[in-house]
């Protein structure tokens, strides 16, 4: 589990963008599904037999886009602007190297040397558009071309995070886009393996820009229930309130209650509860309400349906390096398992 | 016909909040029973009661759902932390008396001496003395609403709770118990989730397809101290205000003429209600599938989501009354 999820963290897919997973996915579900769709997005939606009909539609879902950026400008002397691709502080940013575009040109995101800035500059953190990239170009042609020849990159190209997955501490893991290629990870196990019921599945798009790739799914296939399986903010730091803690690692999987799109039935929550007490899993509740996942655009696309959202915690989301525990990410399998397996309607 | 005021008196009592309509549905499903064709609830527990005629789908709606709290947390002493479903100024909340779906109450009490309260400084005091003992009867993720029943007092007025929305139910289902004979094909939807996001109207609107649609709901008056300035040319017991728009839907020409001509016609008091903020079950119908032809009639209240709201009987009795007569519209008259 671990190795697939090094693959799929390591990939690069900033959303509207996401060939890469994609294709990988698709490689990796193609022998052991009924019928695979690439939809007008991208979306995947994938149908899998089990050893029994369903009264009803069930399909899990996940997202295979990530936060990241995209080249908007470069400077005279070859410096690379950027605007952001989903929510990112801009803070995260400063000091770390990101990678541009298919070949991967690295480049750094400096903050002047403290000896040049004044006392006053630095208590204000800057913004994006004050922000560049330095790839060691000399000049703007060598960057993005001119009439003759072409840079290494041009207007619009994919930037994301250059972070490559590893484990550290005592069962940690940390990698970029753990949020959602944790949810692409466990799915796959899923379509990799016998279930007991006919079961969806679906890899979204562009969830981290407005759930959009989950609202087509939804209008095309119709679910009965959706289990979105995530990532979702671990705040377990030591400077943090208590009330803003949402979920803690090492606990287990995250219920969700509310986030800021969507209410989550409770009476399917509770059985889903009652199955995870029978199967001896670890869970926590996501006790946060803020956010949104692709349940905001599931539940009410079309008929509707209902919701669940089971996700893996995980610190620092949105940022170069994610870190979440192993474990959990066990244990969040094991539910998932769990919930495709013993849902009968 | 039924009595707006005894029918909002059960709904209060069985109010709950979004995500949780589910039990006020059935208590509405049962009112509603001897006057349907059809009843059923749909995947986001909308409530559906339809009316069968053979001319076209009309949509009316109302939502059960009330702003309530959330529980998150319960602290070492048994207190209870919890977030807001729906809108609420906080302050609104300190000295609430709040009822959970178990029949536990309690008060919402204040940490600091702020005078607006963040919603980090409220808890919900139910009167234990140990996080065991909380426990025994709360959960994290339980909801709770505002105590209270709804009184009549001077001046034709019903004070209470939950004049947002319940009273567009009672309305709704007063309405539905009028009509007999209907030609137009006649859905009473009680939608759910519209406190947290219009949500419940969007399915519902899919799922029934209407030819138009309209949603009856509260506005702000402009007839008390305490109005928002600009104050609004709306006031109690003035008859029910036909909505041109609020924040989140302007409502179409064709519904709004034909609301003002189904008023002179049936000789209905009606005011004009342009709400500058908010947003109702009008937009949710309004944007659903291709489009569908949207309005609203409104009810002036006071008070709007604190725990004691005020409306005119006089209104609401006059709402059904052009609700009743909106049904029987041919609806050629509607492009």
């Amino acid at each position: 589990m671990k190795e697939l999820l090094s693959v799929l963290s390591n990939l690069n897919g900033v959303s509207g963008y996401e060939e890469e997973v994609r294709d990988f996915i698709l490689q990796q579900i193609k022998p052991y599904a009924q019928s695979i769709t690439v939809d007008a997005l991208g979306n995947i939606i994938v149908f899998k037999k089990g050893k029994k009909t369903r009264a009803s539609k069930v399909m899990f879902a996940a997202h295979m886009d990530e936060v990241g950026f995209l080249v908007t400008d470069a400077t005279d002397e070859g410096y690379i602007k950027i605007g952001s691709v989903g929510s990112i502080d801009p803070r995260v940013i400063i000091g770390r190297v990101l990678e541009i575009g298919k070949n991967k040109i690295k480049g750094i995101v400096p903050l002047k040397a403290i000896h040049l800035t004044t006392a006053e500059e630095r208590k204000v953190a800057p913004k994006l558009k004050d922000l560049y990239l330095d790839t060691g170009s000399i000049d703007k042609k060598e960057v993005l071309g001119d009439e003759e020849n072409a840079g290494f990159t041009h207007l619009g190209d994919t930037i994301c995070f250059s972070t490559k997955f590893s484990t550290f501490g005592e069962n940690l893991m940390k990698g970029k886009a753990l949020d959602d290629r944790a949810g692409c990870c466990i799915l796959i196990k899923m379509i990799q393996s016998p279930l007991e019921y006919d079961t969806y599945f679906a890899f979204t798009v562009q969830e981290e820009v407005g759930m959009r790739g989950a609202q087509i799914v939804a209008n095309r296939i119709q679910p009965d229930t959706c289990i979105i399986v995530e990532g979702t903010s671990a705040c377990d730091l030591p400077d943090v309130e208590k009330d803003k803690v949402s979920t803690k690692l090492g606990k287990g999987p995250a219920l969700s209650l509310v986030d800021g799109r969507t209410l989550y039935p409770s009476d399917l929550r509770e059985k889903i509860i009652a199955l995870a007490q029978a199967k001896g899993i670890k869970w926590q509740y996501r006790l946060s309400s803020n956010g949104g996942t692709d349940a905001g655009a599931f539940h009410v696309s079309g008929k509707g349906c209902k919701v669940l959202g089971i996700s893996l915690p995980v610190r620092y989301i949105h940022t170069a390096n994610c870190v979440a525990n192993y474990d959990d990410l066990l244990q969040t399998e094991k539910f998932a398992f769990a919930i495709a397996n013993g849902l009968e309607e | 016909m039924l009595d707006i005021f005894e029918i909002q008196k059960q709904l209060v009592a069985n109010a709950h909040t979004s995500g949780r309509e589910r039990k006020s549905g059935e208590i509405i499903a049962k009112i509603a029973q001897p006057y349907a064709d059809e009843i059923y609830f749909d995947a986001l527990d909308n409530l559906i009661v339809r009316k069968k005629g053979r001319g076209k789908k009309i949509m009316m709606a109302a939502h059960m759902d009330t702003i309530g709290l959330l529980v998150t947390d319960i602290d070492e002493n048994g207190f209870i932390i919890f977030d807001t479903l729906g809108g609420f100024w906080h302050y609104n909340l300190k000295g609430a008396h709040v009822r959970f779906e178990n029949g536990v109450t309690g008060i919402i009490g204040k940490t600091n001496t702020e005078k607006d309260p963040k919603l980090s400084d409220l808890y919900i005091d139910i009167g234990s003395s140990s996080k065991q003992e909380t426990e025994k009867l709360i959960s994290i993720g339980d909801t709770c609403v505002y105590c209270g029943q709804p009184q009549k007092i001077q001046g034709g007025k019903i004070v209470g709770p939950y004049m947002d929305d319940l009273i567009g139910c009672s309305i709704l289902l007063c309405a539905l118990s009028q009509i007999k004979d209907n030609e137009n094909d006649l859905y009473f939807v009680f939608t759910s989730q519209e406190e947290v996001g219009i949500r419940g109207a969007k399915t519902a609107t899919y799922n029934i397809a209407p030819h138009y649609g309209f949603c009856i709901d509260v506005t702000g008056s402009g007839d008390y101290p305490e109005a928002n300035k600009p104050k609004m040319p709306v006031s109690l017991g003035k008859g029910p205000a036909i909505k041109i728009k609020d924040g989140s839907v302007i409502c179409n020409t064709q519904v709004v003429e034909m609301m003002k001509r189904a008023a002179d016609n049936a000789k209905i008091e009606y005011q004009i209600d342009i709400l500058r903020g908010s947003g109702t079950d009008a937009a949710s119908i309004q944007q659903s599938m291709g489009g569908v032809l949207a309005g609203g009639i409104s009810i002036a209240c006071r008070y709007i989501h604190t725990p004691c709201e005020m409306v005119s009987l006089y209104d609401c009795e006059q709402c059904a009354n052009l609700v009743v007569e909106c049904t029987k519209t041919p609806l050629r008259e509607i492009i």
